[in-house]
């Protein structure tokens, strides 16, 4: 068997530190070039996954990406592969923002080792990705949430990493930020990056997300293409509402690409 | 110029004003030829002293701080500074009675007291670890330390009159507790500048791990940070320099609070600007506020440790006073 393209979670059980399971035995693929939702209501278990597969709190079971087993990997080595964008930071000091996105640089350098010409590159590069070229200078405190939001992703896309995992990014952001932000984690996608982002809304799941991987109690209710995991049943049996075919508004950024209005 | 470069020239100006005060201003007159170089000599050393122990409570403090990624912590308000005062009197007692008889007279006290110091401010922080977790919010902590410190102090109260049997040994314990720098020589430099050039160089390579935990546990793991070795060094190091300041200036309050805080809207949070703007920092502080216990009016000399505590205790209250109105208290 050829190992496979993107994030393998094999029967994965996760806790929160001295407490009982609250994963249980969780498997699904997270292909590359693609974006996958991970949904679920209140303490369906995302977020402890999300921490069990970083290696935050201790998880059993398989974690590969392209074939490599994460959770044997140390801290800094599994750094360099996957990132994180927690959902609430916390972060509160007045660093400034190219500070905050260096610190994404952290596992690639020596203990006292300044950083490189390559580290450089790579804040920048990440910074022109998440669009936060202009915060450079401005202190990470004093930025609106949906700012700091995306110099968080991009702090994630300064590790240089292949998987990307968000935890609810967008809860706290207006409707265009919140298609800012998932124009940007369109483009990671198709960059071939690995995208795994936790939504609350189903709504924004079905437009945005490729694939879809539905937790309830700690565990795979349904996963698949989007399209399939959001339908009537599924969505019956985990949230417990009816589904209403063709409700809601939808959005867009203007065609000019003007970022401001 | 930027408010960095505004920050070291500041420190600059004000270290060597510190350097020429502590050389002019003191008991005896310099324009006595005799006396003049033993003077000079005194109060270098003396000088030393009290840099010596500034830097290393205000890295202490830095490290602390980053620690717990609280602003308010410091080695004094956590218990740390009381824990290694307490180990040292416990090592100064032990050798002078149950050790007596079994050492070689060239063996002082003074040579096992930093180890002492250094033994109580470890347990000190570990015993603050246990009681506090590492997710506390900062009542429970200060309120911890401010306990841990009651409590240590006590102890070393009861050691003090215990001590009183003896007379030799009672003034010896009774002149370490109040500790200042005013007695303090070359074989005090000689015995703290190691432990402080090594718990400060250590801090300097630690800064970037402290810079990534400045965001929380979770996320620094996230980035490749080991916490659990990080924690344990940073303890380790701020015992080390806290045992170095306590080893020879005593027990001086709130250096390491006043001086990274005044510090950090001038030089930044991060740690690799702040801990060597807080390495002079603290020697400049410690170094005035000696200069100051000579100029204090008084009968005798005023201790070192309460005229930092006089300008660092009203700063620890303004700061918590606004924390609170903040909402970041809890």
């Amino acid at each position: 068997m050829t190992p496979q393209d993107g994030l393998v979670i094999d029967k994965v059980s996760a806790a929160h530190p001295n407490g009982p399971d609250v994963v249980h035995g969780v498997s699904f693929v997270a292909p590359s070039g693609a974006l996958t939702a991970l949904l679920g209501p209140n303490g369906a278990g995302k977020s402890t996954l999300f921490k069990g597969i970083l290696g935050i709190v201790a998880a059993r079971g398989g974690v590969h990406l392209d074939g490599e087993d994460l959770l044997r990997l140390k801290a800094q080595d599994r750094a360099r592969r996957i990132a994180y964008v927690p959902q609430h930071t916390l972060l509160s000091a007045p660093l400034p923002v190219r500070e905050v996105v260096a610190l994404g640089r952290f596992a690639h350098r020596g203990p006292l080792a300044g950083p490189t010409r390559g580290d450089q590159d790579a804040v920048d590069q990440a910074m022109n990705d998440a669009g936060v070229s202009v915060l450079a200078d401005r202190a990470f405190t004093e930025l609106s949430g949906g700012e700091q939001q995306r110099v968080l992703l991009a702090r994630a896309l300064a590790t240089g990493a292949h998987a990307l995992l968000l935890d609810e990014p967008t809860s706290a952001l207006d409707v265009r930020q919140r298609l800012l932000l998932h124009r940007v984690l369109r483009r990671l996608a198709e960059a071939g990056r690995c995208v795994v982002v936790v939504l609350h809304d189903l709504e924004e799941a079905r437009v945005h997300a490729d694939r879809a991987v539905l937790l309830k109690d700690g565990r795979v209710h349904t996963a698949g293409p989007v399209t399939e995991v959001i339908t009537h049943v599924p969505v019956r049996q985990v949230y417990g509402v009816e589904l209403v075919e063709g409700s809601g508004l939808g959005w867009r950024l203007p065609e000019d690409g003007e970022d401001r209005p | 110029m930027s408010r960095r470069a505004v920050a070291w020239l500041v420190l600059i100006v004000a270290g060597i004003g510190a350097v020429v005060a502590s050389l002019l201003v003191g008991e005896g007159a310099l324009d006595d030829p005799e006396m003049r170089s033993t003077y000079l000599h005194l109060r270098g050393w003396r000088l030393a002293n009290s840099m010596l122990a500034g830097s290393a409570l205000s890295v202490g403090g830095v490290l602390v701080q980053g620690l717990f990624r609280n602003p308010l912590a410091s080695p004094s308000i956590l218990g740390t500074t009381a824990g290694a005062s307490l180990g040292g009197a416990l090592v100064i007692l032990l050798w002078n009675t149950l050790l007596a008889g079994w050492l070689p007279t060239w063996m002082p006290a003074e040579l096992a007291m930093p180890l002492g110091c250094l033994l109580g401010a470890w347990g000190a922080l570990l015993v603050l670890l246990a009681v506090t977790g590492r997710r506390s919010g900062v009542v429970a902590l200060l309120l911890t330390g401010f306990i841990l410190s009651s409590l240590f102090l006590s102890v070393l109260g009861l050691l003090t009159s215990l001590a009183q049997e003896s007379w030799e040994l009672g003034r010896a314990v009774v002149a370490f507790t109040l500790g200042g720098v005013d007695t303090k020589g070359a074989r005090h430099v000689a015995l703290a500048l190691p432990l402080v050039v090594l718990g400060t160089g250590a801090a300097l390579g630690w800064s970037r791990h402290l810079d990534a935990l400045l965001a929380g546990e979770d996320e620094a793991a996230s980035l490749g940070v080991d916490v659990p070795q990080v924690r344990r060094w940073v303890i380790t190091w701020t015992a080390t320099l806290t045992a170095a300041a306590v080893a020879i200036g005593g027990n001086l309050g709130f250096v390491g609070l006043v001086v990274p805080h005044a510090l950090r809207p001038l030089v930044g949070v991060s740690h690799r600007q702040l801990l060597p703007a807080s390495l002079v920092g603290g020697a400049v502080f410690v170094a005035w506020a000696d200069v100051l216990t000579r100029v204090m009016p008084a009968r005798g000399a005023v201790p070192l440790g309460v005229v930092t505590g006089l300008i660092g205790a009203p700063v620890f209250l303004v700061l918590l006073a606004r924390a609170s109105r903040a909402g970041r208290l809890g």
